[in-house]
């Protein structure tokens, strides 16, 4: 649910370069902000960013500070089929109850 | 007698964990990940409320794929592509981050699992190469997923995290997918962190909340 909730999200969102440094100390919008500021969300832009398109999302399995590194591969994230969530919730819902072991009071017992 | 390695193979093929044999270690680390990019996703979605359409990023090409830190990390580190957002709103540019480390009042480095900062002082970091000051955090959230009761130390400490990154900050949550009623007392006075608990895509309403709060504070902070 975490990993379907996280797609939906950037699936909203557009992907771009990264941003280009400029002298440090240099105050101001920078063009590129300026240009974002302005920029019309058209079909074409649209487009161009990637929007409503799904994302690749990625948790590197090796982080940088790991000192002996055994080459772990990255953990994709794979958005689950919304049905599949549900049945399972279902089976998980019905599995509490049949482990619910808790007796009713009767009485001052 | 069983070996530690026939132990771990056992483990190994009980689990047949996706990231592959030996990574079972990795599966916490990977769940409390993936709550981050949640909270890092309803972020996005404070923001584009307000009408604004946030970019992905990556610090050295476009974020395909997109990867968040597996442990904590430099903003100016280049070790791998990863990936961050970006936007406008009222001429003020900010970024949001996840695993990042930051200086604060103190001296002592802190690891911010979600934060909202100025683009200008994570731009001169990555160029310096510097880690950022606690000044240039607009909101931080500590990010918690548990399958089990939190411990109150745990509050304790992102209180005291908090209080570390000075008086710029105008924003900070504490998010888990459990609850905790002292904690949720604890977090009661004014400039305490705001409680996000029970945040979990099962219940819309707290997401409701979260994204609520942050995008009035990003109204309310931008429109001076």
């Amino acid at each position: 649910m975490l990993v379907n909730a996280a797609h939906d999200e950037f699936k909203q969102v557009g992907l771009t370069s990264p941003k280009k440094l400029k002298p440090v100390g240099q105050s101001g919008t920078s063009a590129q902000g300026t240009l974002e500021l302005e920029m019309e969300l058209t079909d074409e832009v649209a487009e161009i960013l990637e929007l409503e398109r799904p994302k690749a999302i990625t948790i590197e399995g090796e982080p940088e500070a790991v000192q002996e590194k055994k080459n772990l591969p990255d953990v994709r994230f794979t958005p689950t089929d919304e049905q599949q969530v549900k049945s399972l919730r279902e089976i998980f819902q019905t599995l509490e109850r049949l482990t619910d072991f808790t007796e009713a009071k009767y009485g001052n017992t | 007698m069983a070996t530690l390695n026939d132990l771990q193979n056992a483990v190994d093929s009980l689990l047949a964990h996706p990231a592959g044999p030996g990574s079972y270690q990795l599966v916490q680390p990977i769940e409390e990940k993936a709550y981050e990019a949640y909270v890092f996703g309803l972020c996005l979605r404070a923001v584009r409320e307000l009408g604004v359409q946030p970019l992905l990023r990556g610090i050295s090409a476009i974020p395909t794929p997109f990867v968040f830190r597996g442990a904590p990390g430099q903003i100016h580190s280049q070790y791998r592509n990863y990936g961050y957002a970006s936007f406008t709103l009222n001429r003020h540019e900010f970024e949001i981050h996840a695993g990042v480390e930051f200086v604060g009042t103190s001296e002592m480095t802190h690891e911010i699992d979600v934060c909202i900062m100025r683009a200008e002082a994570a731009q001169a970091c990555r160029q310096l190469p510097n880690d950022p000051a606690a000044s240039s955090v607009f909101g931080a959230w500590e990010c918690k997923f548990y399958d089990q009761s939190l411990d109150k130390h745990l509050a304790r400490a992102f209180v005291g995290l908090t209080d570390d990154l000075g008086t710029n900050i105008r924003l900070s949550g504490f998010c888990s997918n459990r609850t905790h009623t002292q904690m949720r007392d604890y977090f009661q006075p004014q400039r305490r962190p705001y409680p996000h608990l029970l945040l979990t895509p099962l219940d819309p309403a707290s997401e409701t909340r979260f994204v609520g709060v942050l995008s009035a504070e990003l109204k309310k902070m931008t429109a001076a």
